[in-house]
């Protein structure tokens, strides 16, 4: 059913992958060298998604089950092998300067600023890339880094910086433009509890501000719990569930991963 | 001292690992190929009208390089360098260091097993270079000097002292990167210095004595140039001179790569996440 | 209006670099070195065989000077472009870096080749010009401003075509996962196309390194339209050449990113 409000519409989204399998040693690799065996591995299955303007959804599933190919299917980053998609009436795949300028990706395990220099360079390169001007450029830095509480970093090398910093960091490079929407794939990994607690809070503050819609994946339970009222299952690249995050952990203590607790939920359907 | 066994593991692995690439493997070969009909293209030019250049006649420039370029192929210490410096700019040296394994003895061991694969791709090539200057008409045979079966036994430990040279050489450019934040210039401008200086770019026979002398006395030549002119029956009286320059860099450079990775590995407490 | 944007990220990525590269003195100074390096190098190659032979194919000292100043002067402008950024490309589709190209509005292809630009290559420049004008001093050719002009024009087209031929040899990384021996591959055919002079060149070879494989047009053409000796037809011949390149590169790319299926988790 087609909602009119949907800022996301994806209908029958399939994206396989292609993968090169060698049988182990060097009389493996020796075969490999005359005959290529590829084995074509299904990422995502026939999955449907409407997502409102300020919703925040999270997106949750074992390794593997197609989580963060969904988010580059949404990000334009990856096309569907089948299926629509429609993000802010646009066609991700197509990748039009205006949907680019109104969405952002930040992703946990890669990262756009440059090493050697302040972070602070690595937004002046962002405010051109995404033409933002003056004014609302030093309002924007200035909200974004009193709200992570970087304030006094932002000269400091990015290489010198711990990890929580750096993602704060990111998130700012990633927010300067006031995007509409934001794609975050696990963007607390690997960071402590109180950095990952401040995270949760500045983005949840970004939603109630902004009405700005988030799309998260995260394996933290305290992640999904905290920022995501709504929470989509993915598993081996089906759509599993898509309901009230409550409802789904209704019996889940707060400190399980979120692998454990869909585990206990499903069992052995894993 | 570690356990031997680990570094055959390594050899083995490497070997299997440039194996998997074979995109890589056969494009190597051909462009191994490729270069050889380059310079016969530049040497064909220059040799116009000209019986010999240099007290050089076409037929030996043309084997010196048939010998030289495939040979000067087969060191693989680059890449394994270029790898190295990437994994301790990102920090992930700590790989090595959190287990039972000497670096600069992986370093060496790693290339020795990709530069094995690469000989046999550079054996298979030279066989189809030489097969293709015979089918270039019945006077094609002219175009090479006939190579020594003597020289090519005599080239073989030349290459290897000058291969285990250029590895120690390459691994200490790689852990510049303990101390530098971009030594990928550095690198590019090594490997053209070393390439000159080996004879794979330009025959060393043509340059000024004294500077050839000069050359003669580094374990560069031994690269390509050694080999080439041993492989044409040439230099074969002075062997034993050569051999004792080459064992004396392979023990200095040794013992410099040693004291260096010694200094430079404490600053890598410096970096990573 | 897309074209000005992407210039103006150009600028703002320069600017960035030139901050970098301020910031790190060493890194300044190595890379002079190093390219000074690579240009004497280069130079003892045509000096040793100037030592033992008068001309190269009928192109004399002096023609062959300036041959390789030329050859010097592209490499330069190319290495402070782009040549670091394109080195990169492979990198970044095999690692998933590009993800984050791809996420903004900025030609991700430009962003990639250009947020290397390296000033320190810019004084291998400068040895260049001397080269050039010592070779055309002794060829005694006193040098009108159309023939500075002719030459300037040719270079940028020039260094046009490297940046495709370039982003050619790595676009196959959409594809294959190792493209060492494509590096291989292309410096072997850089380097004897820059070294072999045009005159070794006949029939075949010369369409094939001119046309189908242009990198024999890279030195030539600058070094034949400074002495006026390219003509009407010799530009058509290679701003065509230099046009299909680009089509044929932009093709490519596009087709790439189209399959790019983004490593990593």
């Amino acid at each position: 059913m087609h909602d009119k409000s949907s800022i996301i519409r994806a209908r029958g989204l399939s994206r396989s992958y292609r993968k090169t399998v060698k049988a182990e040693g060097l009389g493996g690799s020796l075969r490999s060298l005359v005959r290529k065996r590829i084995k074509i591995v299904s990422a995502l299955c026939d999955f449907d998604l409407d997502l409102g303007r300020g919703e925040m959804l999270g997106v949750i599933g074992p390794n593997g089950a197609g989580k963060t190919t969904l988010v580059k299917l949404l990000a334009g980053i990856m096309r569907p092998d089948s299926g629509e998609l429609e993000i802010l009436g646009h066609r991700p795949r197509e990748r039009s300067d205006a949907f680019l300028s109104r969405m952002a990706l930040v992703m946990g395990q890669k990262s756009q600023l440059w090493w050697d220099l302040p972070a602070s360079d690595s937004f002046l390169l962002n405010k051109a890339i995404y033409g933002i001007p003056e004014d609302r450029y030093r309002r924007s830095l200035e909200r974004l880094a009193s709200g992570l509480e970087v304030e006094s970093l932002l000269d400091a090398p990015v290489r010198s910086l711990s990890l929580g910093e750096r993602m704060r960091m990111e998130f700012i490079a990633a927010m300067l433009h006031e995007p509409d929407i934001v794609f975050l794939d696990e963007p607390t990994i690997g960071l402590d509890a109180p950095a990952q607690k401040r995270i949760r809070e500045f983005l949840r503050r970004e939603n109630a501000e902004r009405g700005m819609t988030l799309v998260l994946t995260s394996h933290y339970m305290g992640d999904i719990r905290s920022l995501c009222p709504r929470t989509v299952l993915i598993l081996e690249g089906r759509k599993a569930y898509d309901g009230g995050t409550a409802e789904l952990f209704a019996d889940v203590p707060d400190e399980s991963d979120v692998a454990d607790a869909v585990e206990r939920i499903y069992g052995g359907e894993l | 001292m570690r356990r031997p066994g680990i570094y055959a593991a390594v050899v083995r692995t490497a070997f299997a690992d440039r194996v998997a690439w074979r995109a890589d493997a056969f494009f190597g070969a051909f462009m191994a190929l490729a270069r050889i009909a380059f310079a016969f293209v530049l040497w064909s030019a220059i040799f116009d009208g000209r019986a010999e250049v240099g007290g050089l006649s076409l037929p030996v420039v043309t084997s010196y390089y048939l010998v030289a370029v495939f040979v000067y192929q087969i060191d693989q210490s680059g890449s394994s360098a270029e790898m190295l410096a990437a994994e301790i700019r990102a920090g992930r040296f700590g790989a090595y260091l959190a287990r039972p394994v000497d670096p600069l003895a992986w370093f060496l061991a790693a290339s020795a097993g990709r530069s094995a694969f690469q000989a046999t791709i550079v054996a298979f090539a030279a066989a189809l270079a030489a097969l293709a200057f015979s089918l270039l008409g019945p006077g094609a045979s002219s175009l090479l000097e006939p190579l020594d079966p003597a020289g090519i036994l005599a080239a073989l430990p030349v290459l290897i002292s000058g291969l285990f040279s250029l590895g120690l050489i390459k691994f200490m450019t790689a852990i510049l990167a303990f101390k530098f934040q971009d030594i990928g210039a550095f690198q590019i401008a090594q490997n053209c210095l070393v390439e000159f200086l080996s004879g794979a770019l330009i025959p060393l026979a043509l340059m000024p004595g004294a500077i050839r002398a000069a050359l003669e006395m580094t374990p560069f030549p031994a690269l390509a140039s050694l080999p080439a002119e041993l492989a044409l029956g040439r230099g074969l009286e002075s062997l034993p001179g050569t051999a004792m320059v080459l064992v004396g860099w392979n023990v200095a450079l040794y013992a410099a790569a040693r004291a260096m990775y010694a200094s430079l590995s404490t600053r890598y407490e410096e970096f990573g996440s | 209006m897309k074209v000005l944007k992407n210039l103006r990220c150009v600028r703002a990525l320069v600017v960035a670099r030139l901050s970098r590269y301020a910031s790190e003195s060493g890194s300044f100074w190595a890379a002079l070195i190093v390219d000074t390096l690579v240009f004497f190098i280069q130079a003892a190659v045509f000096w040793v065989i100037y030592l033992n032979v008068d001309d190269i194919g009928g192109w004399d000292k002096w023609r062959s000077v300036f041959f390789v100043g030329t050859f010097t002067l592209v490499d330069g402008l190319y290495m402070t472009l782009y040549f670091f950024g394109v080195l990169g490309i492979p990198d970044a589709i095999s690692t998933g870096r590009l993800d984050l190209y791809l996420a903004k509005p900025f030609d991700p292809l430009l962003h990639l080749a250009f947020e290397r630009f390296n000033p320190g290559s810019l004084f291998l420049s400068l040895p260049a010009f001397l080269l050039i004008a010592v070779a055309a001093a002794n060829m005694g050719a006193a040098p009108r401003a159309g023939d500075v002009a002719a030459y300037l024009g040719a270079l940028s087209l020039m260094l046009i075509l490297v940046f495709d031929l370039m982003v050619l040899v790595r676009v196959p990384a959409f594809r294959l996962k190792r493209l060492g021996a494509a590096n291989v591959a292309e410096g072997a055919l850089v380097e004897f196309a820059f070294r072999v002079p045009p005159s070794a060149y006949r029939g075949a070879l010369k369409l094939v390194f001119r046309v189908f494989l242009p990198y024999g047009l890279i030195a030539a053409f600058p070094t034949e339209a400074f002495f006026g000796e390219t003509g009407v037809g010799g530009w058509a011949a290679a701003i065509a050449v230099v046009a299909a390149f680009t089509a044929l590169m932009r093709l490519a790319w596009r087709r790439g990113l189209a399959r790019y299926e983004s490593a990593g988790g």
